[in-house]
């Protein structure tokens, strides 16, 4: 079984397959271009079949059968190089003649080729033709699976995608590998149903090829451990979405604890100036309280009763001053704090901090799927992602963290949310020396913020639209992305950009297909 | 001066893939001067036989599974000229292939010739030959290996097809000998002419007389498309031997093809080769070029015949050599 080398151009090898060939090798195959004992590794870009002796169409148009010679196919292939190996030390680089053979290549071989860190996070190679995605499988039809450095998650990860085609569980999967293998802390915001708040439970399916794929890579399903999801205490879950009430727990925002800067997160509609006001005039009117315990409620009073819209402020450099609120800013503030206090000063739920959060091997979500419940998240997750950095920064806690943001468009549609994620900023630029990871996870990649494209350095894309994705420089056809089928993806992965086409496994928890 | 090395590519496959259609057989043996000679004319160089003249047609489908029947094989060469001034260089690529269970398989010979005038170059090396005319030299040279090449490639027991009349000019005796040769072998060598301008029948047929300008002309006048005509026997008054039976072919409202035979295969087979008339009719509409009436086969050999010869710039080579070419050589303007 071979295929045989044509030629170089502008950087793509051409082979051809030989006689006993009789297939199409999909792009994304590797094959083993031999030259003695050297060898190149090289990846299928490009495959499509040829006619050497095209059938006349003379015999089509008499309903003849023709030759059987004339139906002969041949594989045509465009392939780049991947690795060489190769003794050669004088600094140049081999030709790969005209005339060599290709075979397809092992797994050992697919594994050294693309970096493979032992024990690193297992994925499928895959491979696409036409519409066709199939898991990458040896000569003896065993799918391929390589690891990827789990340095990846420090570098930051995007995953986007249609609804239903895998971001979830592909999120899901690597935030279970997080906490199990690199002992690490997962903060997951849930903004959508019970995607992410049932991940206690093992996955069940009886689809033979999942059952297939856990075996390849030698997992069984199960849940997490250390799981736990925090709720708006003001909301409550149906009796019908059967979940374990143990790993869930109501949760407030209390007002004596709560960074002042994070209130912004309560505020829709409203200019990020005159946003900006609110935390000062928050942090005048706390420093002034002589007494401990007060409320939410307290404060609103103070800020509704103030007819003529003057405050005093307290800048967090302790700057004191007074301003007047314009009359629509004033009333779009009295408006949302009204709104947001049902989330404070509630006796029936805690205040989380990043205490809760950074446990090892432990996983939490806060579940915001609920009515208004983006706007808790928001200065929820604003204030918790402060602690989180600030305990990091300060070394009071060494325990890896992942945040995972799922279907972060959602989550952005908020302006209060941009501004969470303005910090998430800083936390992508800063995270591999405090090994702080975030996934971001939407159905658009332009929903991402500004500026945190270029600190993303793994993209993953699964059934996408062609337009959205073709700014990354993929070189795949509409078809390709459009049709890519559930659990399929195109990616750039850091550390490994030898591979383009992935299945992930699924998830070994929170997954009932 | 370099020495090339004449050489032979044969597909690896070759010889597995003949073994596969080994059950596939012809036989050319006895059962000869069955030709009801009921009519027969005079030429001045020889005579010509026949019997009715009759407009027979063709069917397709019998052609279709005649193919299934016999190994079909056939040859072509493409031949790369440079008119140099010490001589002239041939680069000559004798391409046979015959049709496999599921491809075509080749087997081509690679021949180099130089031929000069010049006695001092040519002598020493047998790719080196002294003539005097160097043309015809080279026909001769080219067609005798032409010979030896399908004498020793030739699948037994097949039907070869070769582009090009049975006989040209002076190479009868190797032609005879060599059509008497692939007979024992149960070799059938069909010849395919597409351009003549041969009168045999014109020019001996009383009622044709003066009327076409050539026997194509009336061939392509008498026949409608998917026709042929019955076969004529010409026989040379001089060389008995020097025979051959053809007729003439309409495929599609062009020039038609005339077929050659060796007279002595479709004397004592003639069943077998009128039917296998059909097989070329259905060779060419396989092929479908209605501006290149060629059965499928030859094109394929030819092919891998200008593909193989591009495996040697001659130009290139020559002038490494210090050949150097006559103007029009340098202009790219020779044809041979």
């Amino acid at each position: 079984m071979s295929w045989i080398v044509l030629g170089e151009d502008k950087g793509d090898i051409s082979l051809v397959s030989s006689r006993e060939i009789d297939g199409i090798a999909p792009k994304g195959t590797y094959l083993t271009i031999e030259n003695g004992k050297k060898k190149y590794i090289v990846r299928v870009t490009k495959s499509f079949q040829t006619q050497p002796y095209n059938p006349s169409p003379l015999l089509i148009d008499m309903n003849l059968e023709g030759l059987e010679a004339d139906k002969k196919c041949q594989n045509i292939i465009k392939a780049v190089r991947i690795k060489d190996i190769s003794d050669r030390d004088d600094g140049l680089i081999d030709f790969i003649r005209p005339q060599l053979k290709a075979r397809r290549s092992t797994v050992q071989e697919v594994k050294n080729a693309v970096r493979d860190k032992k024990e690193g996070i297992p994925i499928f190679l895959s491979t696409v033709f036409a519409n066709s995605i199939q898991i990458l499988k040896d000569n003896n039809k065993n799918p391929i699976h390589i690891n990827l450095h789990p340095e990846i998650f420090f570098h930051q990860i995007l995953i986007c995608g249609k609804t239903g085609r895998g971001k979830t569980v592909a999120s899901k999967y690597l935030a279970q590998f997080f906490v199990e293998k690199l002992k690490g802390a997962v903060l997951a915001v849930n903004v959508k149903e019970t995607d992410l708040i049932k991940m206690y439970k093992k996955s069940e399916t009886k689809e033979g090829s999942i059952l297939k794929e856990w075996e390849a890579i030698g997992k069984k399903p199960h849940g997490i451990y250390n799981f736990q999801v925090f709720y708006p205490s003001n909301t409550s879950y149906s009796p019908d979405l059967d979940i374990d009430k143990k790993y869930f727990k109501p949760i407030s925002l209390d007002i004596n604890e709560i960074d002042p800067e994070s209130l912004t997160g309560i505020l829709n509609n409203i200019t990020d100036i005159a946003a900006l006001h609110l935390p000062d005039i928050f942090r005048h009117w706390k420093d002034s309280q002589t007494t401990t315990g007060f409320r939410f409620m307290n404060f609103y009073n103070y800020f509704s009763s103030r007819e003529n819209r003057e405050f005093q402020t307290l800048n967090s450099r302790g700057d004191e001053a007074q301003i007047k609120l314009p009359y629509g800013t004033y009333q779009n503030i009295l408006r949302n704090l009204n709104s947001a206090s049902e989330f404070f000063d509630d006796p029936n739920g805690e205040f989380i901090t990043e205490k809760d959060i950074l446990n090892r091997e432990s996983m939490c979500v806060i579940d915001v799927a609920s009515k208004k419940g983006i706007n808790f998240g928001a200065i929820l997750l604003r204030d918790l992602l402060k602690r989180i950095v600030k305990a990091k920064t300060e070394g009071s806690s060494d325990v890896p963290i992942l945040i995972i943001i799922d279907e972060v468009h959602q989550f952005y549609k908020n302006a209060n949310s941009a501004e969470a994620l303005g910090d998430l900023d800083v936390i992508c630029r800063t995270g591999r020396s405090k090994e702080i990871g975030v996934i971001f996870s939407s159905q658009n990649p332009n929903d991402i913020p500004k500026g945190l494209e270029s600190v993303i350095n793994t993209k993953i894309f699964f059934g996408s639209e062609h337009s959205v994705i073709k700014k990354f420089g993929f070189n795949v056809s509409a078809n390709e992305i459009e049709n890519l089928e559930r659990g399929y993806a195109l990616a750039t992965i850091y550390g490994t950009p030898q591979v383009k086409f992935i299945k992930f496994p699924l998830s070994f928890s929170g997954v009932f297909i | 001066m370099h020495k090339f090395q004449n050489r032979i590519i044969i597909d690896p496959n070759f010889f597995l893939s003949v073994e596969e259609l080994s059950k596939k057989n012809i036989d050319l043996s006895s059962n000869f001067e069955k030709f009801p000679l009921i009519s027969a004319e005079f030429l001045n160089e020889g005579n010509l036989y026949f019997n009715n003249i009759v407009a027979e047609n063709l069917f397709v489908e019998k052609g279709q599974k005649i193919t299934s029947d016999y190994i079909i094989g056939a040859y072509d060469e493409s031949i790369n000229k440079y008119n140099g001034l010490a001589g002239n260089a041939y680069l000559i690529s004798h391409t046979y292939i015959y049709i496999g269970k599921k491809d075509y398989i080749p087997a081509i010979y690679l021949s180099f010739f130089f031929f000069s005038r010049s006695k001092e170059l040519a002598v020493k090396n047998t790719n080196l030959i002294y003539s005097n005319d160097l043309e015809s030299e080279a026909r001769k040279v080219i067609h005798d290996q032409m010979l030896e090449f399908l004498k020793e490639n030739s699948i037994k027991n097949s039907i070869l097809l070769i582009d090009g009349p049975i006989f040209t000019g002076s190479l009868t005796t190797k032609t005879i000998d060599f059509n008497e040769y692939m007979v024992e072998k149960n070799i059938l060598p069909i010849y395919i002419v597409k351009n003549s301008i041969s009168n045999l029948v014109c020019d001996n047929v009383f009622s044709l007389k003066h009327k076409y300008n050539s026997d194509m002309h009336w061939a392509y006048k008498f026949l409608k498309p998917g026709q042929r005509s019955n076969f004529f026997i010409y026989e040379e008054k001089k060389s008995k031997r020097r025979a051959k039976a053809f007729c003439y072919l309409k495929t599609f409202d062009i020039s038609p093809v005339r077929i050659e035979v060796y007279k002595d295969i479709y004397l004592g087979k003639q069943e077998l080769v009128e039917d296998l008339m059909h097989l070329i009719y259905f060779l060419i509409i396989a092929q479908g070029e209605k501006q290149n009436p060629q059965p499928r086969p030859i094109i394929i050999a030819e092919s891998f015949s200008r593909e193989s010869i591009k495996l040697f710039n001659l130009n290139k080579l020559m002038r490494k050599i210090g050949i150097e070419g006559i103007m029009n050589q340098n202009r790219n303007m020779v044809n041979f």
